[in-house]
This record gives structure tokens, C-alpha cells and sequence, in this order.
């Protein structure tokens, strides 16, 4: 482990959870549930070529360390909200970002 | 109002009978000449169509001096629909009622070039829920300047 993913681990992620997290349950489509924790994100996005639209887009950031490969289809709940990951977009050992929908 | 808008309302308002009860496969919550962003009124769920006006193109074989002239307008017909999941059953069954719709429509002759179906938007601002399914359509209308 690098100093870098140490100081991570020890300090950033537990700030990151304290700061911008929030208690999560990840439930794959098969096996046992994982309480964990997420940093939830949205944006706004136009959709259309002609016409736009607005739809809201969502993704989670969840911790490696816990949820090292996130299924798609398994589901995210947070805030009694279930969410269903559709996509791994990013993953760089400390945390791995899904979308979530 | 001048003939071509009155052609454009014509349609809107026969694309508007697109419902569950009138046969078709789905219901279309609304159609707006314009901007879908205000059809769809931010919820994403609704089902709506926009006709946008893409160009206008003049008959060479009739002359503006004489007052009198044949256009060829284009516009954008654009469907969206909620589609997080079975997208392609979503668009599917919108697709055919809009051409079932367009073969009813009666009022004046239309062409139809091909359609281009959109699945929902994946990237790295996450997952989108809009599916949809566009197509340009053209009609002549007669710019009538005779006697004005």
C-alpha cells in the first residue's frame, strides 16, 4: 500500500463517510446483504436533439474495501430509497463509482 | 395564420388522439409544437412529442415574383418516453403508434425519412431514464402573396 492509499484509508475515506456519506445497504442479486456507505451524487442532464428534456442522473460512491465489484442489477438502499445500479463507471481501490437509477 | 402553422397545428392535433383509448399501444401524454423541455414539464415520466421546425425549401418551378410559391417544410418529430428498463419495448411500441397515427392523418400528404431510435444516456454523470425515437418529416404548403 502506497503513503498515499494510507493516508486514504485511514483518514480520508472516514472523513469523506463523516463529511458526505450517508449508511447504505448494498443487496446483490444473490447472497448476503452489505451495510455500508455511499456518497450519493446527481446532476441534471438535457436529453433530446431537437427538443430537450431534463432527467435527473444519479451516482454512488461506495468504498472498495466493502463493495469491491458492485453487480449490475444488485440494489442500493439509502434513506429507505432503493436504488438500482446499471453501471461500474469508476473504481480506483478506495472507492468505486456506480450509476445508479 | 399563415398555412404552414395551420398544417403544423393540423398535425399536432391528430398526433394528440394517440391513446390507449383509441386503440393504440400506448398514450401520449402530450404534444407541443417546440420545446419537448416544457412538454415533459421536468417529469420524466410523462411520454411526449415535439415537432420542431428544421427548414423550409422553395419550389424552383414557382416563382416568388409571381406572389405565388410551393414550399417544402421540413420539421423534427421527436418522442420520448420513460424508458429505464425495456427501453427498446418502450420505443417500440411508441414508434408504431406514431406511424399508425401518421398513416390516419389524412390532411395533407407527408414524407418520412428514416427513424433514429436513442436508448437512455449512460456515462459518467450516471444513468439517464429517457428513451426516445425521432424522425424529420416534410409537407408542401402555398405561400399565396396574390392579391395582399
Amino acid at each position: 500500500m502506497s503513503r498515499l492509499d494510507e493516508i486514504m484509508t485511514n483518514v480520508g475515506l472516514p472523513a469523506l463517510r463523516k463529511q458526505f456519506g450517508d449508511d447504505a445497504i448494498y443487496t446483490p442479486t444473490t447472497g448476503v446483504p452489505v451495510s455500508t456507505w455511499a456518497m450519493l451524487s446527481q446532476a441534471l442532464e438535457q436529453v433530446g436533439e431537437y427538443s430537450p428534456r431534463a432527467e435527473m442522473r444519479r451516482t454512488a460512491e461506495l468504498p472498495y474495501a466493502d463493495v469491491p465489484a458492485p453487480e449490475i442489477g444488485a440494489t442500493l438502499t439509502v434513506h429507505d430509497v432503493m436504488y438500482r445500479i446499471d453501471q461500474v463507471l469508476d473504481s480506483d481501490g478506495l472507492t468505486v463509482k456506480v450509476a445508479i437509477a | 395564420m399563415t398555412s404552414d402553422y395551420a398544417q403544423m397545428i393540423a398535425l399536432r392535433d391528430h398526433l394528440r388522439t394517440i391513446t390507449v383509448a383509441n386503440g393504440y399501444p400506448i398514450t401520449v401524454d402530450a404534444v407541443e409544437i417546440g420545446n419537448a423541455a416544457l412538454v415533459g414539464d421536468g417529469n420524466t415520466t410523462k411520454t411526449v412529442i415535439a415537432l420542431v421546425m428544421q427548414q423550409d425549401a422553395p419550389d424552383t418551378n414557382t416563382a416568388p415574383q409571381s406572389g405565388f410559391q410551393r414550399w417544402e417544410r421540413t420539421l423534427a418529430l421527436e418522442a420520448s418516453a420513460y424508458g429505464a428498463s425495456n427501453w427498446d419495448e418502450t420505443v417500440s411500441a411508441l414508434w408504431y403508434a406514431i406511424r399508425r397515427a401518421l398513416h390516419r392523418f389524412t390532411q395533407f400528404p407527408m414524407s418520412w425519412q428514416p427513424a433514429e431510435f436513442v436508448a437512455p444516456a449512460m456515462g459518467s454523470t450516471g444513468s439517464g431514464v429517457l428513451c426516445g425515437v425521432r424522425v424529420s418529416l416534410s409537407f408542401i404548403y402555398q405561400l399565396d402573396f396574390r392579391g395582399k
